[in-house]
């Protein structure tokens, strides 16, 4: 089973919050620092699950995120936000568009990620 | 004298001695005579010797210089000092012709300076007493007067009196002018001649004639029934002096101006006749009995005649009694008086400025009530616009004012919630690394219990941040949640259940009215709720000191909303304050114990919500903050 786990954010405080919460329970993180970086890790090995925030220098979440359909289809994709307007309107266009994703509050804890990523690889987790 | 035959003295010739007594006896007459003259007709006789260095001087003409007999000795330095300054000179030039060629003296001058001045002509003519070679010159001064029989033939009325105000002289043109006679007033008062002129004017001016000051009295009201005089006099009054300069009683001439007062009363009448009756003013006169016995054209239109009816289209019944007690005021005063009369017409109520002016009778006392009534409606209605537009005006800037502070209030909110969200959003990011960082500590550190306690307490902590971002993003823009169908009840009960421990700790008394039927919301329940916490919090803060402690909710429903009053019995919200509690960060509580963020939090998520939050301006009733939603019709149930 895939347990390679995607994440895309110029933050490395937020990158490492994924690595931190989800490698010592048996996944594996790739991080990327912008959305060219992970576009090019999805295309070459497809995650199981890639966490992708929406502000980024260069090519944004959105922008992005329409990469990845390209490149990986059937990947899910969470958008990691803080729900600035800036993005909401693309990101509804998006979703009018057929692209798919779920949307996760920031800041997320370590159990917030995990339950997100148990629910999505292996149906809801009973807490 | 006895006489003996043994007497030392014998006169030798007793008939000479007979003739000169008889000589002598005359001579004592004639100057008793010439002194009884002198003094009857005010005059003095002097005789002067320049060649003998001497000059003679009669008793008379020493009173009539002003020196005391035998005060002076006679000469003519002295005789020319008696004259006023400007006259001496005049008086010498006389004199020293007389001396050289013999040309008789007859010289018109005055006594005296300064103070007392007497009229006096000088006669004299030189001589030469008993043929000697030396001339000496010889005159007589005579106080000047007006002769008797000018006064007789003047064409005006003249008479004179005594200190006593006996009359002394009453020419013939005062007898025609007052019919009467000189031979029926000499001798007697003048009050008693003319008795209208006691206690009037002319009794003060002939008080002040006595006095030695001239006087004028003019129009003076002279009636003598008795005598059939009835008119108006001008009296010219003057001193009369007596040798010595003393008062010695007055002149006074009497001048008839009926004729010309009557015609300047009738000219002044036609005047102002005219006037009032073509003036704006409407202009009545009432009697004492309060009849109009005159309107002029203003109130009665051509082909009207005055008449009793009159006054009634000016003050009907209604009216009346004011009416009335003004004018018997100013008709037992005397006093004018204006007042503002309203008065009903046809055409609405008229508004007369009237002015009440009693008039007095000939003499005595108010015998008519003049009244001048001005319509000024229009005036006042002017008036009345005016300050009528001048009120819409200070309504309309209060209004401005008010827009102009909820517009800089709006701004403030938008500026802070941008800054607001700026800052939470970019401490999201370190947030989340610092929570993640710390769990993981806590998962993967073999230390001691402690150690991942504090660790545990850290994250606890950390959530505390976390929830206060998400309301500073509330704050800012409150989108991140849809808004919905919502049950008051539900909602107001979800905040009063986070409130129940606070409110049970500090006896605090809930009374909820929540009528059933309330229609549902339109709104997002989180933000709503988060309202309802804010303002419940704030209710238990205010109540802190309180006596009684109670917190009551009542909701209605108010056309396409719900107003729903939360209303503390605290001490209520200062004025001076009252538009600051909306300011975010303005707080009345102690520092540490609010952010001060509460309210401005819940007013911008209300009206991000379509509806409001205000302040209900109870006064002594504590604070009552009302939160209005827009409804759900329950007919159409369907969103906004």
């Amino acid at each position: 089973m895939n347990r390679r786990i995607l994440t895309i954010d110029d933050d490395p405080a937020v990158r490492d919050a994924f690595v931190f919460a989800l490698s010592d329970v048996g996944y594996e993180v790739e991080t990327a620092s912008d959305g060219a970086e992970g576009v090019e890790l999805a295309r070459r090995n497809a995650p199981a699950l890639i966490f992708l925030d929406l502000r980024m220098p260069g090519m944004d979440g959105v922008e992005t995120l329409r990469h990845l359909h390209e490149v990986c289809p059937r990947v899910p994709v969470y958008i990691v936000t803080a729900f600035r307007p800036d993005y909401l309107d693309e990101l509804a266009q998006a979703a009018r568009d057929g692209l798919r994703f779920g949307i996760a509050s920031k800041p997320l804890t370590s159990d917030q990620i995990r339950t997100i990523t148990h629910s999505v690889l292996e149906g809801p987790e009973v807490m | 004298m006895p006489m003996g035959k043994h007497g030392k003295y014998h006169p030798p010739m007793p008939s000479a001695d007979a003739a000169l007594r008889m000589r002598r006896e005359r001579c004592a007459l004639q100057w008793q005579a010439q002194a009884t003259a002198e003094r009857l007709l005010a005059f003095g006789t002097w005789m002067w010797a320049p060649g003998r260095g001497y000059m003679e001087w009669s008793d008379g003409l020493y009173v009539l210089l002003g020196y005391p007999p035998g005060t002076v000795e006679p000469d003519y330095q002295a005789f020319v000092a008696a004259f006023h300054p400007e006259d001496r000179p005049g008086l010498l030039v006389q004199l020293e012709a007389c001396l050289d060629s013999g040309a008789p003296v007859s010289f018109a001058g005055r006594l005296g300076h300064a103070g007392q001045v007497r009229r006096v002509r000088v006669a004299a003519e030189a001589s030469r007493p008993s043929g000697k070679q030396l001339r000496c010159v010889q005159g007589a001064v005579q106080r000047a007067g007006i002769p008797e029989d000018i006064i007789a033939a003047a064409p005006n009325a003249v008479f004179a009196f005594d200190r006593d105000t006996r009359l002394t002289l009453w020419n013939p043109a005062a007898g025609r002018l007052m019919h009467r006679p000189a031979q029926q007033v000499i001798g007697r008062r003048v009050a008693e001649v003319l008795p209208s002129l006691a206690g009037s004017r002319a009794e003060r001016c002939w008080q002040r004639v006595l006095a030695g000051q001239d006087c004028r009295a003019r129009g003076v009201r002279a009636v003598d029934r008795a005598a059939g005089v009835e008119g108006f006099f001008d009296i010219d009054f003057t001193p009369l002096h007596g040798p010595t300069g003393e008062v010695t009683g007055g002149v006074g001439m009497l001048r008839e101006v009926t004729a010309q007062r009557r015609a300047q009363a009738r000219l002044r009448a036609r005047q102002s006749r005219s006037l009032m009756e073509h003036g704006p003013d409407i202009i009545m006169r009432f009697d004492r009995r309060l009849r109009c016995i005159y309107a002029n054209r203003t109130l009665v239109p051509p082909g009207h005649a005055a008449g009793e009816d009159i006054p009634t289209t000016l003050h009907p019944d209604a009216g009346r009694s004011l009416w009335h007690r003004i004018m018997l005021r100013v008709l037992a005063t005397g006093a004018p008086a204006s007042v503002e009369l309203f008065v009903p017409s046809p055409t609405g109520t008229r508004v007369f400025d009237t002015r009440m002016v009693a008039e007095p009778g000939e003499h005595g006392p108010v015998r008519s009530v003049l009244v001048v009534a001005r319509d000024i409606t229009e005036q006042k209605q002017a008036e009345e616009a005016i300050r009528h537009a001048n009120r819409r005006l200070e309504a309309a800037m209060e209004r401005l004012r008010v827009r102009q502070r909820q517009d800089v209030q709006e701004e403030k909110l938008t500026a802070l919630g941008t800054l607001a969200a700026g800052i939470a959003h970019e401490l999201n990011n370190p947030m989340m690394g610092v929570m993640n960082y710390v769990d993981y500590a806590r998962r993967n550190l073999g230390a001691p219990e402690t150690v991942r306690d504090v660790l545990t307490r850290a994250a606890r902590e950390l959530e505390r941040i976390r929830d206060l971002l998400k309301n500073m993003l509330a704050f800012a823009r409150p989108i991140d949640e849809p808004s919905g169908e919502l049950s008051l009840h539900r909602v107001i009960g979800a905040a009063l259940d986070l409130m129940t421990h606070e409110f049970r700790s500090r006896e605090i008394e809930v009374k909820l009215d929540l009528p059933y039927g309330l229609p549902a919301v339109w709104a997002k329940e989180g933000h709503l709720q988060q309202v309802f916490v804010n303002l419940l919090m704030n209710a238990r803060d205010a109540l802190a000191n309180a006596l009684r402690k109670e917190v009551s909710i009542r909701a209605v429903q108010e056309g396409t909303r719900v107003r729903v009053d939360v209303t503390d019995s605290g001490a209520g919200i200062p004025v001076a304050i009252r538009h600051r509690i909306f300011d975010p960060f303005f707080t009345t509580k102690p520092p540490g114990k609010g952010t001060g963020l509460g309210l401005s939090i819940s007013r911008a998520i209300m009206l991000e919500l379509g509806g409001d939050l205000v302040y209900q301006d109870r006064p002594g009733r504590g604070t009552t903050l009302s939160v209005s939603i827009p409804a759900i019709s329950s007919k159409e149930g369907e969103s906004p």
